[in-house]
């Protein structure tokens, strides 16, 4: 008897158990549903394809309120005529030209500039996981301008975006870096608007270069300037260089994983070696 | 009656286990038939994915693996405890510890066989029902895969000359040597455990690999894949997680043999042996939180949007029950501590503490299982002003969960305290003032935690996360500092009398089924957690899930599987304590241990030495 009513009450606990998950609130919850978009498709209908990649795939929604602060990411009520204020700020260090360009910018480049008061922990979204497509991408642009704003964003018709488009495989120096974003992140004076406060300042790369060679702490395998710009480019966390730029000024160590990874993937051979030559010329005047 | 001993002692159920192992090679045969039969004409042999029957595969996976898990987390947790059990019987030279060893032990030999079977059924159905993505784990992790297979056999034969040399090797140097394969044993299933954590957090936090998914040696090939970030936040947490669950479950098992003992001896055992099984439990318990704290800090590290998905998103409310299940947890252990203190001469002086006790877990349990997020309609949130409750809604974000959950862990070191010193008397002089020291610093932990805890509302996230650890520290150094005043308070402390094993009230022992149950769940629970955060990928961001069980089931669809995998193992392990006492005879050791109880129930007589509580020599 005593046996059975212990085998009633784990039974029991696991009903309960049971009980309480089957009474809260359920919604199974679908990762990549996809949306079907037509020729004909009008602004709002793109906007309203782009609530759905907002709520769903795209995750947006766990972090991004509308209408509402939320903790890790700002509001985006306004944000269709908001995009505009922001490229005219006096800290902007990103691409855009336009309102629709910095809304791209910030999916595909969200630490291309954080907006104050927050901290750069949104992941890229043209990327895994969430890897969403320029379909997609322009879809959840068109809620965004909706949300304040005026629809404009076309769906691209090949799928490239609108920042890697007109910069097809540059070969200058200039092309590269705009193409690659370096300049988001790293200063390079002799460069247009790369004037990134997140890593180091490539002004003195060949400087810096030698400097990290003689290092005790240095553990690649180079043993030149250009084979060690080489290497930071291909495998950006072998070494990470210290002398960033520090949120309370001065000079601070850097953090590793911030630099992307894959531009091995994104660089050809020649864009690479240009980019390469070019750094090692970098040095104290 | 002759007692026999040991190869004789053994045979009996040395023929139940041959049995088993019969009935395991016919299923695991038909098994594979089944899974190889074919379910159509022109099967796709490249397909990515196949599907047992009109099960799919998802399920069929789910439950195996949980099951495994279950059984793999007893067999590795409990030598953890049984061998520390075994050097205090050659320690203290006592019989008994040695015949609680030795009882927990017996229950790995079934166990080992089960989660075998269970791992085998695994590893069939993800290789017939998840090819490609087995296929790509098989390409990282090759090496590893064999050499698991080595250590498992170790592992099991380690088990069986341990288990089946225990009468032989039971003295002198024998012993010793009985007791270091034991330690052996432990080690063997620590490296096994450290390689599935391995495959486990791959798959959550993938390293060594490019953004394609092949192993890189610029990022650290086979080496790095082998340690991704989260695999010693999870090594840790499983770690003490498995010692939890073991001494949960030989706590329901010595509950079990209790209620179906006759014999005052049986009964006195029993309790014992649920006692120091529960012990276990809450002292791994203890810092379990602590540990699944770091466990999600390091998942936010390593991805931010894995880390708000699994507590801000879709998995929000699976926390909510977490809470439910730990709120159980901790009450039903604090519970039976009460309850088993009525046994103890002299514990009636501390029934006054179970009230406040009472009321500070269930406050705490309260917190911690109020939601911030309510499901609402547009005019219900319009109405309350958002999507939570404008007071509520404040014990439902994690400075409040983090404060309360640290008082329910010292609500619960003080139960034990109490529990420890019950039949107690201290007899220094100093023994006022250490027993205000020891409530001081208590109070002062306490005040440390709620502090942080307020003042958690008031700073950003970052600042406040940061402060959490404080409050971690606090609590740790406080009951460390407690319990060294209070070895030092009862070194030679007088005895009020020896505590009445085997009188323990039969609720104490539903308590302990409880505890079990609840761990059990637990744990299937989590195993859920670790598996939904990663979304649609079998590994994050790199091999995508693209079957067509792709999505995350409800919270109450998820329940209902882990439901029935609890069930199927409590079933299971019920057959495994049918089995451990089979063929069981009178142990030589308790013949000892009777005088001691006889002459406590007649009432008269010199008072026995008290006996030892476990932990405490």
């Amino acid at each position: 008897m005593t046996r059975l009513i212990a085998l009633s009450v784990g039974l029991g606990a696991i009903l309960f158990f049971t009980l309480v998950a089957n009474s809260i609130p359920q919604s199974e919850k679908h990762f990549d549903e996809g949306v079907t978009v037509g020729a004909d498709i009008t602004p709002a209908e793109m906007a309203s394809l782009g609530e759905q990649i907002f709520q769903g795939q795209g995750g947006c929604s766990v972090c991004h309120r509308v209408g509402s602060l939320g903790a890790r990411a700002p509001d985006l009520a306004g944000i269709g005529s908001r995009a505009a204020d922001r490229i005219r700020e006096t800290g902007y260090a990103g691409r855009a030209s336009a309102a629709e360009g910095y809304l791209r910018e910030s999916l595909e480049q969200p630490c291309a500039y954080v907006v104050a008061g927050y901290d750069c922990i949104m992941p890229v979204i043209n990327a895994p996981p969430t890897n969403l497509d320029p379909a997609e991408m322009a879809l959840v642009i068109a809620y965004l301008q909706s949300l304040g704003g005026t629809v404009t964003v076309k769906i691209p018709e090949r799928l490239v975006s609108e920042t890697q488009a007109a910069q097809a495989k540059p070969t200058t120096p200039q092309g590269i870096v705009d193409a690659m974003g370096c300049g988001v992140c790293h200063a390079i004076p002799t460069l247009d608007k790369a004037v990134g406060q997140v890593g180091p300042d490539l002004s003195m790369m060949e400087d810096r270069a030698i400097a990290a060679l003689k290092s005790q702490d240095y553990t690649g395998s180079a043993s030149t300037v250009t084979e060690y710009i080489r290497e930071s480019l291909l495998v950006p966390n072998l070494h990470v260089a210290s002398g960033c730029p520090s949120p309370a000024g001065g000079l601070g160590a850097c953090i590793a994983d911030v630099m992307p990874k894959d531009f091995g993937e994104r660089l050809t051979a020649l864009q690479l070696e240009i980019l390469v030559q070019y750094l090692s010329t970098l040095k104290r005047p | 009656m002759q007692t026999a001993t040991g190869w004789r002692a053994a045979r009996p159920f040395r023929r139940h286990q041959l049995l088993l192992l019969g009935l395991a090679s016919g299923w695991l045969l038909l098994l594979t038939a089944a899974c190889a039969w074919p379910q159509e004409t022109g099967i796709d042999v490249s397909a990515e994915y196949r599907s047992l029957g009109s099960y799919g595969a998802r399920v069929p996976v789910w439950i195996v693996a949980q099951l495994h898990l279950y059984f793999a987390a007893f067999i590795l947790g409990v030598p953890m405890f049984s061998v520390l059990i075994e050097f205090i019987g050659i320690g203290t030279k006592s019989e008994r510890y040695d015949r609680l060893a030795k009882d927990f032990a017996k229950l790995l030999v079934t166990a080992t066989a089960l989660t075998a079977l269970f791992g085998a059924t695994f590893l069939i159905l993800l290789t017939t029902l998840y090819p490609r993505f087995f296929g790509y784990l098989a390409g990282i992790f090759g090496p590893a895969f064999t050499f698991y297979g080595l250590l498992f056999f170790a592992e099991s034969l380690t088990m069986y000359v341990y288990w089946y040399s225990w009468d032989r090797l039971k003295t002198g140097r024998g012993k010793l040597l009985h007791a270091s394969l034991g330690v052996l044993l432990n080690l063997w299933g620590t490296i096994i455990l450290l390689i599935t954590d391995s495959w486990a957090t791959f798959m959550m936090s993938p390293a060594g690999v490019d953004s394609a998914g092949g192993l890189f040696a610029a990022e650290g090939g086979f080496w790095a894949a082998m340690q991704p970030p989260l695999w010693w936040p999870l090594n840790f947490h499983r770690l003490l997680g498995n010692a939890a669950l073991g001494g949960a479950i030989v706590g329901a098992y010595a509950a079990f043999r209790f209620l179906g003992s006759h014999s005052a001896e049986d009964k006195a055992h029993y309790d014992w042996m649920g006692y120091v099984g529960s012990f276990v439990a809450i002292l791994a318990l203890i810092p379990l939180p602590f540990l699944g704290y770091v466990l999600a800090r390091e998942v936010y590290q390593f991805s931010q949007q894995m880390g708000i998905t699994m507590m801000g998103g879709f998995l929000s409310w699976l926390w909510i029950i977490q809470a439910i299940l730990i709120g159980t947890i901790f009450m039903a252990a604090n519970f039976y501590l009460w309850v088993g203190m009525e046994r103890i001469p002299g514990g009636e002086r501390y029934r006054a503490y179970i009230g406040p006790l009472l009321a500070v877990l269930t406050f705490s349990f309260i917190v911690w299982a109020t939601p911030r997020s309510i499901v609402l309609t547009p005019e219900e949130a319009r109405v309350l002003g958002g999507g939570s409750h404008p007071i509520l809604g404040f014990l439902g974000v994690m400075s409040g969960k983090v404060t309360v959950v640290n008082f329910m862990i010292l609500a619960t070191f003080v139960s034990w305290l109490l529990y420890r010193r019950a039949n107690r008397r201290e007899s220094v002089p100093w023994a006022g003032l250490a027993k205000a020291l020891q409530w001081a610093t208590i109070a002062g932990a306490a005040g440390v935690v709620g502090y942080i805890g307020i003042w958690g509302y008031t700073v950003p996230a970052e600042q406040r996360i940061a402060a959490n650890p404080n409050q971690v520290l606090a609590v740790l150094v406080a009951m460390l500092a407690v319990l060294v005043i209070d070895l030092l308070l009862y070194r030679r402390a007088r005895s009020l009398g020896p505590i009445r094993w085997g009188e323990i009230p039969n609720r104490a022992q539903y308590a302990l089924i409880l505890l079990a149950v609840s761990f059990t769940w637990l744990m299937g629970l989590m195993g859920y957690n670790r598996s939904a955060i990663r979304q649609n990928w079998h590994v994050w961001a790199v091999l995508q899930d693209t079957s067509a069980e792709s999505f995350a089931p409800t919270l109450g669809q998820a329940a209902n599987i882990i439901s029935l995998t609890a069930v199927i193992f409590w079933a299971l392990i019920i057959f495994v304590f049918w089995l451990a006492q089979l063929g069981e005879e009178q142990h030589p050791a308790t013949q000892a241990a009777v005088p001691a109880l006889r002459s406590t129930r007649a009432g008269g007589g010199q008072d026995p030495k008290p006996a030892p509580e476990p932990g405490t020599q």
